[in-house]
This record gives structure tokens, C-alpha cells and sequence, in this order.
């Protein structure tokens, strides 16, 4: 359960900092702050109470194709593949961001979002 | 004020996010497909390590898709900071004679570690994304010690294209040979728990590997780049 | 057909190998990418054409890696992820044409390469039906987007992808988060087979957040307000070209999945999101672009709009409870409004890169001259603004007819929307096509741009056949073809006397297929229409020269709707002629060189009456007839839809309240149109009156109280509009009060309800069309030779224009209702008819009217052919030849009704039949005697007094005129000083300037002004609401939030 919510306070925590924070490299952080807390989340989705990693290599556990292990002491290998796609989009995304981010300094050289309001209304 | 609102309306979302937690056991067992993969994973790919099992065939499309996202990221980037004619500011600080000593001896150690996490992708934990994140971090260190460190960028786009077109290909090839895309018994699946098993999985994580480590080496270079030369 | 993923992965290859071919030129690169492009289109294409054909009928299942559904990810295309695949393939690859033709920034490869990924991501979102894979894809569609948005070398395109990052990756975060809960909860990430899990009675706690969360991700990228200001930025900040893919391709995408994911979850509230975000979307967008300054972003808010709608639209689909042929008609209005926004705006967007101009002011006169540039504007625009024959237009039709009547308010709301949308797209149409010395080059190729609109036209053409096909309405196919013909004339152009010529044949053709038909209320006015047209349209030629190649083929349109209208059998295809009408004759009047505002006065004006029409119609549906005939009854709102669609007729007819149009429009529309427009088109009002007071007044409760508030506004339309006539100084604007005038009488007419009063009102109809057709063919042959229309600068014409003044003489005695001219008899069986009645009230202010009406009537005769001749038009010839023909056959008319009133009145004694009465109410006693309750009528013994009176007068006048001293116009001299200005010394001028004082509070423009007021009002309110969008990124960020908690809030506590 404190996993739980845990990744939920990242999340929110990067919410937050995604509203409040003026500079932009903060609210990227905030960004990836928030990736992290969802990856924590999925990942702790996928845990079970005793459970070994799902990686099946020791002779004992498979022979004569046929699983010996109990499967619910296996954890669940879903979510971790999942937030291997997780990671990989969220770092695209970040360095994305980054790069916009240096385009845009370069450009006003500033990173305050007061200096970035003038599409409106 | 803006703090106060944004605390009042995310506590309002993290109040109503919550409450599902109570309808999920943490450590509770798992149901569905997640089963299957666990009990028929390695019947149906012979590969010892589940995650990859998952990964590269029962999601493979996923990964495919990820690799896509890197890729994505790598060329958006490039795109982005070549159009911009803007000056460099940073200089690049010469680095210290232990991190190029250190440098010298650890890069082909680094390279070889990443290439055995995703050439042992489908036996350990580990795979072509890990792999490949650590080749990237050897080219890192390359950058850091040397000033004038530049990789070949024709190099590194042909190991990805040639990488990024044999993942998609071998695909096609599934296609073609087993009548559906990703279909891993274009190979024969041989032995659990050997490096040469599992079909094609190997042969995807090593692409992926290798296409994953020009990539992110690539996205280094590019940024880098961006700072001045001297 | 090719199995999808093989798109997905030779897209993908394509994608990856590009890094290579970049060492071999850009050349190399544009082979690929083209050769990619094609190939996608092609597989998509015959995977769409599949479905169309019905060789596939089941939705096409693509398993990866050979594992069934819930175990492997796989694909799923059904027909409309097929359609919408072409679209985004078409659109993508006309952007990617139009932007090479522009010129991309250096790294060309990289920008190819984003392009097709964000082609492929957006495609494999439609196909896939795995909800983790769907977070893949978007996310692959979302960075593309990211890195293209910023690409533009204005710096503010940066801006717009940055909000767009921060916003996307929000939306993103809760996709992922709904869908490893969804995970969690169901046991797989199998649309289906989560689908399969869910049961509405499971919906309460747990799934409801999760599915929220889900489709809040979504809803986020579906630009929902209030959090769609990134959306808007991104609209008017990045590049045209990659704008036009996001919004012609991209979001439509996200659009389908999220109906999708809906229909999947079995979310319950979907209809709910649909009414309180979609319609909030909807108006707030239509409103806050009125004053918009910078023309992408006012197609921002127009495709945020749309999208609103979209959103409602799918809220009546998924979760409205429509059934059987409701629920066909909302899935077509859902698929004709994606195809209509798809096409039009993304044509927008590029013409707005050929222009390369932001400011709205600085599109003055853009469209003067380019024929091509202004027929893809118009096009797009017309079809945006959901004016037939358009796509739009068939869309807001069939959305509005799915609509279940519960949600009355729904479609009210709506079709206010629309109006605001007309409003504010027209005004940009004002600007676009306003004259000025602005040279504009266009910079890049059109070619997009004309794809883009072939495809719309075509796609506009099938969508009315299945609208017709599907409400089983029947329409005239010969109309159609000659309407079909109009559009040749508009394409090839051809010189001017040939289009004259080929309008006329058309007509006449009409007349000659419909010279058999049945004297009823609709036979009366067809061949009044078609008589009427080709004698007004055969005037036109000599002044057609001035206006625009589309001027004859509208013409034809606009005559040719009224027919459809006269031949209309139920509400709805006369609401579609209607609309066609009043469409066609607002690209008429604007054609006029001071009409640009006064047209769109007209257009918007038009659209209120016609959308408070529809939405009458609306109201006379029930169950599942949603074709209402004439003969239906609203049981319930027959009041209010009697009003409703009586707005529509008033409006048209111009009569007291919402008269504001008439004067500007009258008096500025092209001279050739003017004729028509008051001799025909208003009568279709009068048409439409009739129909509505004989169908659906005797179902309302109240019809006498409404057949009494008509006479009152027939009444005093007659009475003001006589008197303001009387105090204009321009000769048309005289006669466009005029025109509204005598419209008030036969109002009076309808509104009795009388077989007298109809047969009053049928009589004053046409007789209306020969003076005041008569009148304005004069008076635009006298603006054409004068090349004024200002009453001071004439005078003493009848000396160089015998023929015409004769002929206006005329008019002016029929018009002023004096005998032996046809103006009496209408008099008379109007009051005949009132007098009958007892409406006393009534019968003294048409009375008074009518003295009144003296005024103006003298003002024009004298102030033109009278006095002295100006030195300028010394040498002045007479009219023009089709004129003065047209002249002397009308004044030939007038005469012979005068004389012989049958030659009228026996058409409308049919018709008179037709409606259900015994007789027209008066009888004829030997030939020309005609008697009612209230005295006896000779036309004949009239008509030979009066022109024995009219002999006699001449010679005392020729006896007499010896006596008269000739003097110029400034021959007079006070004090040395010689007047120059014709004000100063014409005795026309203000002639009435002694009676102003007196009835000064009566002409004063309340009406008007008050219009104007609310419009201001409204004006200034959005233009401050607006500000809503501050532009800054956390703000926007905020409103996502509190838009979530909103959401949680009102439906896990079940608020609503």
C-alpha cells in the first residue's frame, strides 16, 4: 500500500511542479518526477507477496517442459516489460523537451515562462 | 495563490485516485494474461527470462514501437537543434588525466558489458534497451574525457538503420514464413535456458541493442554539440 | 488488400532507412518518402475501398506474433479506422507536398522522417486494439507532432510545442495510468476482452476512476475547453503545413479512439461529457473568435469548435439511446462533419502559408482577381459554415434530425453556434473579398489547396446523395441537372453574352418541363417564379459586365432554388432550397461593390431565419417519421414551431421587426439582382407564410392571436417603411423600403386568412413583381448610363430617357395603387378583404400607408425624369436595349392586368380552390365587373376614363407649355457666388426636409440601432471573455487539473 501511494505523491508532486514552477527546466523535471512515480505505480502493480523475479534459469524450476514452480510465487512479468516501454517514451519525451528548451534559450535567452506568453487569447 | 489552488485541486485528484488502491491488494496475486505468460511463456519461446519473452514477442509490436519512440526522439532532436542557427555559448572543460586514463581502460569493458546484457537478453535480466543504455554510457565517457571527441555520425546512423530495418524485417520475415508479423518461429526455438534458443528473441534484442546504443550515443552527440568548439 | 501491419512496418523501415539515404541527397530522401507515402495511401485506399464495395464487411483482425487476442497485441481495422486512414494518409501527403513546395529548414530528412511517423503513429492508433499499445502509438504520434509543431522559424512555434509538451505529457501520463489499471482490473490490456469484463452495472468506485482517468487523457487531446488553450497556440503558432495535418488528420485520430475506448469501457457518461464539455467547447470557441485578429487562430477556435461538436455528436451516439435510422443519421453527421473539417480547414491552413499574412486586416482584397485562390477560399468557408450544398451543410442537417427531441435545447444551442460561426467566418469573407490596392502573391503551390477542395466538392456531392438516399426525401432530378448546368457555367467561365444566353435557355427550359403543372398554392408561385425570373434575368446583361464571373451561374442557382422551394413536398427539402437560396443570393449581393457589409447584415439574418426554421422543423418531428410532410403536427410545441419557422418567412419578407437587412442589401446589391431580389425572392417569405398559416396555424392553440400580431406587422411595415422611404436620398434604397412596404400589405393579406385576403396577397404578389421589377430594371438602366444612384445628382432625365421614364411613369402609378393600372385592384380586394374581417385598426393604418407611400412614390418620378438636366448627362443616351424591352414588356403587363385583372386573378382563384375554399370571395358580374360584399369594380369602364382623364391632361399640358422658360441647372447665381455642389441647388434634395421635423421620432433607426447594440454588446463581452486564454503554460496546466477534479467530482458522486 505505501507503494501505492507513494507513486501516487510523485505523480502528484510532478503535477504540481508542472503547475506552479516558472522555469522551464524545472517543469520538465517535474515531468519526468511525475514518469517516475507512474513507472514506481506499475511496478508495484505487478508485485506478489514472496515472489521471485520471472526469470526461469535454475534447472529446478522447469524440466521436461513443464513450469515446477508454484506460478503465484512468481511475480508479475507484464507490468515490468511495460514500464520498460514506460521508461523508453518517457526519456524520448524528455529529451524532446530539452531540446525545445535549448532552441528556446537560445532564441530570448531566458527560461522563465513569462517570457513565453506570446501566443494568447 | 496559484500553490494553494494547484495543493487544493491535486489533493482533490489524489483524494479520488486513492480510493481505488483499496480495491487492489498491493502483493496480491495476478489473474489474466499474466498466467499464461507465466506458465506458457517458456513452452511457447523456450526463453528463460519472462520479461523478455513479454518484451520482444507476446508485445513485441510494444517494443517495436518504443524503438520507434527513441528513434523519434533521436531525429526530432537532431531536427530541432540543426535547423536552429543559433551561437554556442559553453565551452566544453578539458577533463582530468584520471578520468581519460580511466576512460582508456574501462570503454571496450563498457562496450563488451552491453553487448553481453542484450546478447543475454532472453537468458538473464537485462536486454537491449539495458545493453544498449550502456554502450551509450561508454560513448558518455568518451565525451567527458576527450574534448574533441566526435563519433563517426555516418557509423552510428548505418548501425541504426541497419539495425532499426533488420528488427522491422525480421518481422516481415515472420510474415512471410509463419503467416504473422513478430512470429517467432521463423526459427527453430532449440533449448531452454541456452544463449542460442528462443527463436528470433536474440536476434530482435541484439538489433535493438545495438540500435539503442547508436541511438542514445547520437542523442549524446547531438546535444553536445550544441556547445562550443573550441 | 494489404494487411495492416505491413503498412505499419514498411512505414517504419522507411522511416529507419532514411538515415542512410540522407548521405545520398535530398533527392534520394524524397523517393523514399514519396514512394512510402504511396504505397500507405494505396493499402489504406483499397482496404477503405473493401469496405465501401462490401467485400469486407467484418472488421479485419491482425494477430502479432501468432498469439490470439487477449495473450499478443493485434490489430483491428474497421471501416471507419480504414476511412479515416485515407484521410490521414491524403491530408499528410498534400502537408508534405505543400510544405516542400515552401521549403523545409536544413535538416529536410529529419522533417520527412517525423513526418512519416507521425502518419505511421497516428495510423497505428486507429488499428491498434490493445489500450498499453494505444499509449505506444500515441506517444509516437504525440513527440512526431512535438518536434514538427516546433519547426516553424518564428520563435513562437517553439512556444506552442513546449505548452504542447507539458499539456501532452499530462494527457499521456493518464492514458498510462488508466491503462495499467485497467490492466489491474480486468486482467489483460485487450480492448475486447476488457470490454468483455465490464458490465454497466460494475460501473460505481474503482472502474470509474480508471475509465475517467483513461478517456481524460484523451479528452485533453480532443482540445476541450477549458483546457484546450495549448491547442489554440499551437493553431497559431506552428507551421501551416504541420497544423493542417494535426488538425485535417491527426486529431480526428484521437477523436475515433477515444469514441472507441468509450464504446469499450461502456463508459455511462459519455453523453453527459458530450453536453457539458462538447457544447461548452462548441459555443465558447464559436463566440470567442469574433474578434479575432489573427486569422490561424481564428481557425483555431473554429476547429476547437468543431471538435466540440464532434464530441456532442459522439455523446448522442454512444450514449443518447438513439435507435434505428437515428442512430445512421448521427454516425453519418459524425463521419460528414470529420470529412468536411478534415478538408476544408486543412485547405484553409494552407491557403493561409500561400498568403503569408497573420493579420486579418491585411487579408483585404486577397481574394480580388485570383479565380482559383478565391474559389478553394469560398469553397471551404461556405462548407465550414454549413451552407449547402456543401458537406457541412448535410452534416449540421442530419446531426440536427438525430437529435432525440427531449434535447430540444441541444439543437437550439447548436444551430446559435452556428450562427456565431457564420457570423464571424463572414466577416473574414467580408474582408477576404472587399476591394483594395493590396497586390498579393501567392507563395508556394496551390495545388494542396485545389486536392484538397476537388475532394471536398466530391465528397460534398455524395454526401447529399446519401442524405437524400437515407431520409428518402425525393428531389427533382431535373432541377438537379440544371443546377448541374449552373456549375458548368461556373467552371468554364465562358464570355459573358453566353452565359446570359445559357441562363436564359435554362430557364426557359424549366418553364417549358414544368408548363403543365397543377395551378395550386406551389404551381402558382413556380410559374411565377420562372415567368418572373426570365424577364428580370433577361434585363441583366447589360450590367452584369460589372460583377464577377459567378454572377450568372449564382443567378441561376439562386432562381432555380426557389423553384426547388416552390416543388419542395415536405419541410425539410424546403428548408434545403431555402438555405440554398439564401446562400447563393448573399454571394449575389456581395458582389455589389459597397454591398460587403450589407451582405453579410443579409447573410446573418438569413441564417437566423433559416436555423430558427430547422429548428421549428425540429420540432414537428415525432417518433420516427424525422422527414416531417407538410401535413404534421407538433402536438405539443405547435406554437412555438408556427414562430419558429414564421421567423424564417418574416425574416426573408423583411417586415417590421427584422427589416434591418433590407435597406443596405436592396439598395447595394448588384443592379441586375435587385429586380429579383425584391420582385421574387422576397416572395418566397410570402410563399412560405401562406404554407405555414394554412399547414400549421390551424393545429396551434393561439393562431388567431398570431394571425392578428402578423396583420399588426404587415400593418406597420406597410406604414414605417413607406415613411422611411420617403426620406432616402439613394434611388434604390427608396425602392428597397418601398419593396418591404408593399411585402407589409401582402402580409396583411396572408394574415387574414380569408379567401379574400389570399387572393388579395397572390394579386399584390405578382403585380408586386411587374412595378417593382419595372421600377428597379429602370432604375439600373439609369445607374448604368448615369453611373450614379444618388436622387440629387439626377433630373431632367425625361428628356434623354422618353422610353424609360414612360415605362417608370408606369410602374410609379401601379405602385401608388391608382387606375387603370394593376395597383388598384390589389388595393381593393385588400381592403374589401379587411373590411370583411372587421379589422378596423388594420384597415387604417394600411390606409394611411398608402397616402403615405404618395410621398415617395412622387419623390422618385419627380426627382429623377424632372427639372432640370444636369450639364454631366447632357449627351446620356437611353437605357440599354434588353432594358428598355424589358421595360416596355412589364408596362405593357401592368397595363393589360389593369385592364383585364383576370389575367391574375384567375391563377390565384385556383389557388384559392387549392387551399380549400369555395371561391375567391368576390364574384365577377358580365367581364369586367367584379363584385364583393362591399361594392362593385369596373376594371374596363375604369381604364378607359382614366386614360381619357390622362388625354385630356396632356393636351391642357401641351397648350400650356409655351408659356415654360427652360433654365440650367446652374444657371442661377446668388451674390456672385456660383453653387457647385448638386445639393445645394437641386429642388430634389431633401425634399421632404419640412415634414422630417414632424414625424422625426418615427424615422429615426431604433430598430437598427438596437441590433447593433446587441451585437456590439456581445462583440465587446467575448472579445474581454477571450482573455480567458492567458498564454501562460502553468495556467493551462491548472484548468487541465481542475477540469479533472471537476469530473471525478460530478460523476463518482453522481451529480449529475
Amino acid at each position: 500500500m505505501i507503494f501505492f501511494g507513494a507513486s501516487l505523491l510523485l505523480i502528484l508532486i510532478g503535477l504540481y511542479g508542472a503547475l506552479v514552477k516558472r522555469n522551464l527546466i524545472k517543469i520538465i523535471i517535474g515531468l519526468s518526477i511525475m514518469d517516475t512515480g507512474i513507472n514506481m505505480l506499475i511496478i508495484s502493480l505487478g508485485f506478489v507477496k514472496g515472489g521471485t523475479a520471472p526469470i526461469i534459469s535454475l534447472k529446478s524450476l522447469f524440466q521436461k517442459n513443464s513450469l515446477l514452480v508454484d506460478v503465484s510465487k512468481i511475480v508479475d512479468p507484464l507490468p515490468q516489460a511495460l514500464v520498460l516501454t514506460a521508461i523508453v517514451i518517457g526519456v524520448a519525451v524528455t529529451a524532446m523537451a530539452l531540446s525545445v528548451v535549448i532552441r528556446m534559450y537560445s532564441v530570448k535567452k531566458s527560461i522563465e515562462i513569462d517570457d513565453f506568453k506570446e501566443l494568447k487569447w | 495563490m496559484r500553490k494553494i489552488v494547484a495543493i487544493v485541486f491535486l489533493a482533490i485528484i489524489g483524494f479520488y485516485i486513492i480510493s481505488i488502491f483499496s480495491a487492489f491488494q498491493f502483493g496480491d496475486k495476478y489473474k489474466g494474461v499474466s498466467e499464461h505468460y507465466v506458465k506458457e511463456g517458456i513452452i511457447e519461446n523456450r526463453g528463460a527470462n519472462l520479461v523478455t519473452s513479454i518484451v520482444v514477442n507476446y508485445r513485441g509490436f510494444d517494443t517495436l514501437g518504443e524503438v520507434t519512440v527513441l528513434f523519434l526522439a533521436a531525429t526530432g532532436l537532431s531536427f530541432l537543434l540543426f535547423s536552429c542557427k543559433c551561437e554556442r555559448e559553453f565551452k566544453r572543460i578539458k577533463s582530468s588525466l584520471v578520468l581519460r586514463t580511466a576512460t582508456d581502460t574501462l570503454f571496450p569493458m563498457i562496450l563488451l558489458f552491453g553487448a553481453y546484457i542484450f546478447i543475454h537478453g532472453h537468458l538473464t535480466p537485462g536486454g537491449g534497451f539495458q545493453g544498449g543504455s550502456v554502450i551509450a554510457s561508454g560513448v558518455m565517457l568518451l565525451f567527458l574525457s576527450f574534448r574533441s571527441f566526435h563519433p563517426n555520425h555516418k557509423t552510428l546512423s548505418t548501425i541504426e538503420v541497419l539495425a532499426g530495418i533488420s528488427f522491422a524485417g525480421i518481422g516481415l520475415l515472420g510474415l512471410v514464413y509463419a503467416k504473422s508479423f513478430l512470429a517467432n518461429s521463423v526459427l527453430p526455438l532449440g533449448q531452454w535456458n541456452r544463449l542460442i534458443s528462443a527463436g528470433v528473441i536474440p536476434l530482435i534484442y541484439i538489433a535493438v541493442g545495438l540500435k539503442v546504443g547508436a541511438e542514445l550515443s547520437g542523442l549524446i552527440s547531438d546535444m553536445i554539440s550544441t556547445t562550443k568548439e573550441d | 488488400m494489404v494487411n495492416p501491419v505491413v503498412i505499419i512496418a514498411i512505414t517504419l523501415m522507411a522511416a529507419f532507412s532514411i538515415g542512410i539515404f540522407q548521405f545520398f541527397g535530398k533527392k534520394f530522401v524524397r523517393g523514399v518518402f514519396w514512394l512510402t507515402i504511396l504505397f500507405d495511401f494505396s493499402a489504406v485506399l483499397s482496404i477503405a475501398y473493401g469496405f465501401l464495395t462490401g467485400k469486407i464487411t467484418k472488421p479485419i483482425m491482425v494477430k502479432i506474433g501468432g498469439f490470439p487476442p487477449p495473450i499478443g497485441i493485434n490489430l483491428s481495422v474497421d471501416r471507419f479506422g480504414a476511412y479515416l486512414a485515407v484521410v490521414i494518409f491524403f491530408i499528410g501527403a498534400m502537408a508534405a507536398y505543400h510544405w516542400l513546395n515552401k521549403g523545409i529548414d536544413d535538416p529536410e530528412p529529419k522533417a520527412l522522417v517525423l513526418m512519416l511517423l507521425l502518419l505511421l503513429g497516428s495510423t497505428g492508433m486507429i488499428f491498434t486494439q490493445d489500450f498499453f499499445n494505444l499509449f505506444v502509438f500515441i506517444e509516437i504520434t504525440s513527440i512526431a507532432s512535438y518536434g514538427l509543431v516546433a519547426s516553424n522559424v518564428d520563435w513562437s512555434s517553439l512556444e506552442a510545442s513546449f505548452k504542447y509538451i507539458v499539456i501532452g505529457s499530462i494527457s499521456s501520463t493518464f492514458v498510462l495510468l488508466g491503462a495499467v489499471l485497467l490492466y489491474k482490473f480486468g486482467g489483460s490490456l485487450n480492448m475486447l476482452d476488457i470490454s468483455s469484463k465490464i458490465t454497466p452495472s460494475r460501473y460505481g468506485g474503482v472502474l470509474m476512476i480508471i475509465a475517467i482517468m483513461f478517456l481524460f487523457g484523451l479528452l485533453i487531446e480532443l482540445e476541450l475547453f477549458p483546457m484546450n488553450g495549448w491547442a489554440l497556440d499551437i493553431y497559431q503558432g506552428a507551421n501551416p503545413a504541420v497544423v493542417a495535418i494535426l488538425a485535417g488528420g491527426i486529431v480526428k485520430g484521437f477523436y475515433l479512439v477515444f469514441v472507441r475506448s468509450a464504446i469499450y469501457l461502456k463508459f455511462p457518461y459519455i453523453l453527459k461529457i458530450g453536453l457539458i464539455f462538447g457544447l461548452t467547447t462548441y459555443l465558447v470557441s464559436q463566440f470567442f473568435a469574433w474578434k479575432q485578429k489573427d486569422i490561424r487562430r481564428l481557425f483555431g477556435y473554429s476547429s476547437v469548435g468543431q471538435l466540440g461538436l464532434l464530441v456532442l455528436a459522439a455523446g448522442f451516439y454512444v450514449g443518447g439511446g438513439l435507435q434505428g435510422i437515428d442512430k445512421t443519421y448521427m454516425l453519418l453527421a459524425i463521419v460528414f462533419f470529420v470529412l468536411n473539417h478534415s478538408f476544408s480547414k486543412s485547405t484553409l491552413f494552407f491557403i493561409t502559408d500561400l498568403i503569408e499574412e497573420k493579420d486579418i486586416e491585411k487579408w483585404k482584397g486577397v481574394l480580388k482577381g485570383n479565380k482559383l485562390l478565391k474559389t478553394l477560399f469560398s469553397t471551404s468557408v461556405l462548407s465550414m459554415a454549413g451552407a449547402p450544398p456543401f458537406i457541412g451543410f448535410w452534416a449540421k442537417l442530419f446531426f440536427v434530425l438525430a437529435i432525440p427531441k427531449q434535447y430540444f435545447y441541444v439543437v437550439v444551442l447548436v444551430l446559435l453556434g452556428a450562427v456565431a460561426e457564420i457570423i464571424y467566418y463572414f466577416n473574414l469573407y467580408r474582408i477576404t473579398s472587399s476591394d483594395s490596392e493590396n497586390c498579393f502573391e501567392i507563395k508556394g503551390s496551390i495545388v494542396p489547396a485545389s486536392m484538397n477542395t476537388l475532394v471536398l466538392l466530391g465528397l460534398s456531392f455524395l454526401s447529399g446523395y446519401y442524405f437524400f438516399l437515407y431520409t428518402r426525401i425525393s428531389v427533382s432530378t431535373n432541377l438537379l441537372i440544371m443546377m448541374g448546368a449552373a456549375i458548368i457555367i461556373y467552371i468554364f467561365g465562358f464570355s459573358r453574352i453566353f452565359q446570359w444566353v445559357l441562363s436564359l435557355g435554362i430557364l426557359s427550359y424549366a418553364l417549358y418541363l414544368f408548363k403543365n403543372i397543377n395551378i395550386n398554392l406551389q404551381g402558382f408561385f413556380l410559374l411565377f417564379i420562372l415567368v418572373g425570373g426570365l424577364i428580370l434575368v433577361f434585363a441583366t446583361y447589360p450590367v452584369s459586365k460589372k460583377y464577377s464571373w459567378s454572377f450568372y451561374p449564382l443567378l441561376i442557382f439562386s432562381v432555380l432554388s426557389m423553384v426547388g422551394i416552390a416543388l419542395a413536398k415536405e419541410w425539410i427539402s424546403l428548408f434545403i432550397f431555402w438555405e440554398l437560396m439564401s446562400w447563393s443570393s448573399y454571394l449575389i449581393i456581395n458582389q455589389g461593390s459597397k454591398a460587403k457589409k450589407a451582405s453579410w447584415v443579409y447573410l446573418v439574418m438569413s441564417a437566423i431565419g433559416g436555423y430558427a426554421m430547422l429548428s421549428g422543423i425540429k420540432l414537428l418531428t415525432s417518433g420516427p417519421n424525422l422527414v416531417p410532410g407538410f401535413n404534421s403536427t407538433a402536438m405539443r410545441y405547435s406554437t412555438l414551431s408556427a414562430i419558429l419557422i414564421f421567423t424564417a418567412f418574416l425574416i426573408k419578407m423583411a417586415t417590421a421587426p427584422v427589416h434591418i437587412w433590407a435597406r443596405e442589401a436592396y439598395g447595394e446589391s448588384p443592379d441586375g439582382f435587385t429586380p429579383i431580389l425584391s420582385g421574387i425572392l422576397s416572395k418566397m417569405g410570402v410563399f412560405g407564410a401562406i404554407l405555414t398559416v394554412v399547414y400549421l396555424l390551424p393545429h396551434t392553440a393561439h393562431s388567431s392571436v398570431i394571425l392578428y400580431g402578423l396583420a399588426l406587422f404587415g400593418a406597420l411595415t406597410a406604414l414605417f417603411m413607406a415613411l422611411f422611404a420617403a426620406f432616402q436620398e439613394n434611388v434604390k434604397k427608396v425602392l428597397a423600403y418601398s419593396s418591404v412596404s408593399q411585402v407589409g400589405y401582402i402580409l396583411i393579406g396572408i394574415a387574414l386568412a380569408s379567401s379574400l385576403g389570399y387572393s388579395a396577397a397572390l394579386y399584390h404578389t405578382v403585380n408586386h413583381l411587374i412595378f417593382k421589377g419595372l421600377l428597379f430594371v429602370a432604375v439600373a438602366g439609369i445607374i448604368y448610363r448615369t453611373g450614379t444612384s444618388y436622387l440629387p445628382e439626377m433630373g431632367g432625365l425625361i428628356r434623354r430617357m422618353p422610353v424609360t421614364f414612360l415605362a417608370f411613369l408606369m410602374g410609379i402609378i401601379t405602385l401608388a395603387g391608382i387606375p387603370p393600372l394593376s395597383g388598384f385592384a390589389g388595393k381593393w380586394l385588400l381592403y374589401s378583404a379587411l373590411l370583411e374581417k372587421k379589422w378596423m385598426f388594420i384597415l387604417l393604418i394600411a390606409m394611411f400607408a398608402s397616402i403615405v407611400a404618395f410621398m415617395y412614390c412622387y419623390k422618385l418620378l419627380h426627382t429623377i425624369f424632372l427639372g432640370q438636366l444636369r450639364d454631366k448627362y447632357i449627351k446620356v443616351k437611353e437605357v440599354p436595349l434588353p432594358i428598355a424591352i424589358v421595360e416596355l414588356v412589364l408596362a405593357g403587363l401592368t397595363m393589360a392586368v389593369g385592364i383585364k385583372p383576370s389575367l391574375i386573378l384567375d391563377f390565384s382563384d385556383k389557388v384559392v380552390k387549392s387551399l380549400g375554399f369555395y371561391g375567391p370571395g368576390y364574384a365577377y358580374q358580365g367581364a369586367h365587373r367584379i363584385v364583393s360584399k362591399f361594392g362593385y369594380w369596373n376594371a374596363y369602364f375604369m381604364a378607359v376614363f382614366a386614360i381619357g382623364a390622362f388625354i385630356i391632361a396632356l393636351v391642357l399640358f401641351f397648350l400650356v407649355k409655351a408659356k415654360i422658360r427652360k433654365v440650367g441647372q446652374l444657371d442661377i447665381g446668388y451674390s456672385g457666388e456660383v453653387p457647385d455642389s448638386p445639393e445645394s441647388v437641386h429642388f430634389g434634395y431633401d425634399l421632404y426636409a419640412h415634414m422630417r421635423r414632424a414625424v422625426s421620432p418615427f424615422i429615426s433607426p431604433i430598430m437598427e440601432n438596437s441590433y447593433k447594440k446587441v451585437y456590439n454588446g456581445i462583440a465587446a463581452f467575448v472579445d474581454y471573455a477571450r482573455r480567458f486564454y492567458t498564454g501562460d503554460l502553468n495556467t493551462y496546466a491548472m484548468w487541465v487539473i481542475i477540469t479533472l477534479s471537476f469530473i471525478f467530482y460530478i460523476f463518482y458522486k453522481g451529480v449529475f
